[in-house]
């Protein structure tokens, strides 16, 4: 399996405390709401299909402003689905590019690993997506706690916190 | 008498106490539709005559067939358990006599838990009060009835105190009945109809002698009888076409006035049509604007990932790994030139063999021979010889084979990596443009949402235009289609009945002469001669009949024309603030029926009357039966009770209205919403010096319009405002 199959074979996880803020502005996937259409999803202020959609965009946003927050050792933590269902794909591609490109990874050097040591390395690797994630939510979060009504006036929102 | 004071407790929405105190001049009571201003009216007149004008039903209806919705729905709800009693009393002063009286009507209902039980008969209580003496009740049932028609006489009660709703039923210049109706409350004209009555009977009876004289003296019996029962199916005959005749002419009216009608309609049917149709063309374009805008803004977050919006001002990210994948590419690449160039250097160490020195295949042979098949010399194993030959195949230097083997071992992360930089660099090209593409679209969402605004405003305007076409003509949309066929339809009636007119005539001019033949053989019958008296007794009859008759005529059309003067007084007077053209009235003769018409100065007809126009002619009319007859003091005596829909014929003639009635009548009692929402004209109302101004109140119910549906919570709240 080559690299880039190997990390979307990883299903990144999300401090659990932000759970009920995601749903907020997504509709669980695979419930009935999930089924609803696009005027009843806008009229219910929901803004993303699915929660990877928004986990992307927290990744970007981390990544964007260069700012991760690593999970803390002990935290309660809820899954997502592996990174290889993400679409669009060509969005997740580059996320695991940038990820790449920000971190400490010599990837002249990762080929010479054994097996140990790569399964580690692809480990460190879904941590970073996980920090810069736990970073955009955490930009996310502060902004609706700054306004609380910047999410529900504004239906750009999440335009606009793109150009901040 | 004038009334005084109205109490009502818990009567259809005025829940618990309520009281209206009113004065000489004229009293207003102003509330908007559904407020209780109709209920008031109700009010005083279930007291009076213990039922109330049903307008659904366009009847009255007593007591019993009304009971649960006279009684107040908050009063039975807000009791647990026993009796509810409403209640309405009206006090009455005569001015005259010092003396007052007050008439009671209550009604009952138990209520038992959840069930409620309504009364079928209301009670009935008057008492009479002579100066400051104590109130005594009345008991005697007639001197009750007498005492009511002091108040308000029978024949005057529909001219006097009637709701808007029913004033087409008691003027309608239409139907003849309710003008002669009228004619004979102004001037008891009903002698002459006695007296013409007579006269017709006479002359028959008469005639009849002359006939049976006739046939004693007819040569032939026989064929005297013949004629005469020939001339009676005639006569009859005749007189049933006459009926039809009547009813052709009628029918021939009523489809004129309607094509007149459409056809002054026509042109305004055509507007509203062309509105409507530019209205639909506008609601399409404004709900495809509408679906565009919705479907562009609800996928705008969508395009986050579809439009990958969501990669907006991340170019940067791409470099770094270029450069990462760069270096990555030249280690790769360093590595398999080492490789190489090892394995350039074995494949030059192995040029020392001579050109047709043997394959290494061959060197193998050697080896297996122990053989230099080069040199044909032995070569046994481990000799020096042997050595050398294997020296040939053994070409794997050890750097070689380290730098082989470290290739060999390496994970190859070149396809993943070259995926990553690919899809990096089209993503690149993308990103460039994100800002146009955002950009473009809300832009887009301004453009349509200005075209939205737009369309929204064109189309506000159409529609207020038909809404004022509708208005001022009264025409919906539904009947401004329809009005062309209609007139069609209406002109065809016409010309039908034209035809039948023609027919009926011709057969009644053919049964006359027929009827006047056969007379003639009659009297040829006859032998000697008829008794002079007899000849002059039949020409006298027909003389009297005929001055009874037109005498019945020239007295009517007297009264028509004081009618027309005095309903003209109030006419001119309810509208002479009024700038625009007013006219005359003229009540035009058409076959025994009236229409009234509005001329000019010199005698021609203004242009087609409004529904505003017609009911203040109306209005005028009615007050004009009252204040026009001779020798009494009704407008003195009896209160005028009404809620006139004033909104009708506008703001303009509304003041002039309410000032004429307060100069005609002592008092009347007049509701309308039409001073409730407009301010200024409540003010002249309130503020007039022309105007003799009772009491006036606003009525407002104390809940807001969408708690209303409960009426369990409904009471009225009554404010004085002068």
């Amino acid at each position: 399996m080559d690299l880039l199959s190997r990390i979307k074979t990883r299903a990144p996880e999300y401090d659990s405390k932000y759970y009920d803020f995601i749903l907020k502005f997504t509709i669980e996937q695979g419930s009935t709401m999930g089924r609803t259409t696009e005027t009843e999803k806008y009229e219910l202020g929901r803004y993303f299909s699915t929660r990877y959609e928004m986990y992307m965009y927290a990744v970007l946003l981390g990544l964007r402003k260069d700012y991760q927050i690593p999970i803390e050792r002990g935290t309660d933590k809820k899954k997502f689905i592996e990174i290889g269902s993400w679409k669009p794909e060509e969005i997740t591609n580059y996320i695991i590019m940038a990820v790449l490109a920000k971190g400490e990874y010599d990837l002249f050097a990762m080929e010479e690993l054994n097996e140990a040591e790569l399964e580690k390395k692809l480990t460190h690797i879904k941590s970073d997506i996980e920090a810069y994630a736990n970073g955009g939510f955490d930009i996310i979060y502060s902004k609706a706690q700054e306004d609380e009504n910047y999410f529900i006036e504004n239906e750009n929102s999440f335009l606009d916190l793109l150009d901040n | 008498m004038i009334l005084t004071k109205a109490q009502l407790k818990n009567f259809m929405c005025y829940y618990d106490e309520n009281v209206f105190e009113f004065s000489e001049g004229i009293n207003v009571v102003i509330g908007d539709n559904g407020y209780g201003k109709s209920k008031l009216f109700d009010a005083i007149y279930w007291v009076m005559y213990d039922r109330c004008f049903d307008t659904s039903a366009d009847e009255f209806k007593t007591t019993k067939q009304l009971n649960d919705k006279l009684i107040s729905d908050r009063a039975v709800h807000e009791t647990e358990q026993g009796n509810v009693n409403c209640s309405v009393s009206l006090t009455f002063y005569d001015s005259r006599k010092e003396n007052t009286y007050t008439i009671e009507r209550s009604l009952s209902a138990t209520k038992n838990e959840d069930k409620v039980t309504y009364g079928n008969t209301s009670t009935e209580r008057v008492t009479e009060r002579k100066g400051v003496l104590s109130a005594q009740i009345i008991d005697d049932k007639d001197k009750v009835e007498r005492l009511k028609k002091r108040i308000l006489p029978d024949n005057i009660k529909p001219y006097m105190w009637f709701q808007g709703e029913q004033i087409d039923n008691i003027i309608d210049f239409k139907e003849s009945e309710t003008l002669t109706r009228a004619i004979n409350v102004l001037s008891d004209i009903s002698r002459f109809d006695e007296i013409s009555s007579i006269t017709d009977s006479l002359v028959t009876s008469v005639e009849n002698e002359l006939k049976k004289k006739q046939r004693s003296l007819s040569k032939d019996k026989n064929k005297s009888d013949e004629l005469e029962a020939e001339i009676k199916k005639k006569k009859s005959l005749l007189n049933n076409y006459k009926s039809d005749l009547q009813q052709a002419k009628k029918g021939k009216k009523i489809a004129e006035e309607r094509s007149e009608e459409l056809l002054s309609k026509i042109d305004i049917a055509q507007e509203i049509r062309d509105l409507d149709s530019e209205r639909k063309k506008l609601e399409k374009d404004f709900n495809k604007t509408v679906l565009e805008l919705d479907n562009l803004r609800e996928s705008l977050n969508k395009r986050l990932f579809t439009r990958g919006w969501v990669l907006k001002g991340v170019s940067g990210l791409f470099k770094g790994f270029e450069e990462k994948y760069k270096k990555y590419n030249d280690s790769k690449l360093e590595l398999k030139r080492k490789l190489q160039t090892e394995k350039r250097i074995q494949e030059k160490l192995q040029t020392r063999l001579p050109i047709n020195v043997p394959e290494p295949i061959y060197v193998q042979k050697m080896l297996e021979k122990e053989q230099c098949l080069v040199c044909d010399r032995e070569a046994e194993k481990g000799s020096e010889a042997y050595k050398a030959i294997e020296s040939l195949i053994d070409d794997s230097s050890e750097e070689r084979k380290r730098l082989e083997s470290e290739f060999k071992e390496r994970f190859d992360f070149s396809s993943s990596l070259e995926s990553l930089y690919r899809n990096g660099l089209r993503q690149e090209g993308r990103i460039s443009d994100i800002d146009d593409d955002i950009n473009d679209t809300l832009k887009r969402i301004d453009e349509l949402t200005q075209t939205k605004n737009e369309l929204k405003r064109d189309l506000d305007d159409i529609n207020n235009q038909v809404k004022n076409y509708i208005a001022d003509s009264s025409i919906n949309v539904e009947d401004a289609k329809k009005i062309a066929n209609e007139l069609q339809a209406s002109q065809s009636m016409t010309s039908r009945f034209s035809t039948d007119i023609g027919s009926y005539e011709g057969r009644i001019e053919s049964l006359n002469t027929e009827i006047r033949s056969l007379e003639s053989k009659y009297g040829k019958l006859v032998v000697g001669d008829l008794p002079t008296h007899l000849l002059k007794k039949v020409d006298i009859s027909q003389h009297l009949n005929q001055a009874a008759q037109s005498t019945r005529n020239r007295v009517f059309q007297e009264l028509i024309e004081r009618l027309e003067e005095e309903a003209n007084k109030h006419y001119q007077n309810m509208t002479q603030d009024n700038m625009s053209a007013r006219g005359i009235i003229k009540l035009r003769e058409y076959d025994g029926n009236y229409t009234p018409e509005l001329i000019d100065n010199s005698g021609n007809q203004l242009s087609q009357i409004n529904m505003g126009n017609i009911l203040l002619i109306k209005l005028a009319t009615i007050m004009a039966i009252i204040s026009a007859r001779q020798n009494t003091r009704d407008t003195q005596l009896y209160t005028l009770i009404s809620d006139a829909p004033m909104s009708v014929f506008g703001e303009d003639y509304t003041i002039g209205f309410c000032k004429t009635v307060s100069q005609v009548y002592r008092q009347s009692i007049i509701m309308s919403k039409d001073f409730y929402k407009n301010d200024k004209l409540r003010n002249q109302l309130l503020n007039s010096e022309e105007i003799n101004l009772g009491n006036v109140y606003m009525i407002e119910p104390n809940l807001p319009e969408e708690e209303r549906e409960s009426r369990h919570k409904l009471a009225t709240e009554i404010r004085s405002l002068n």
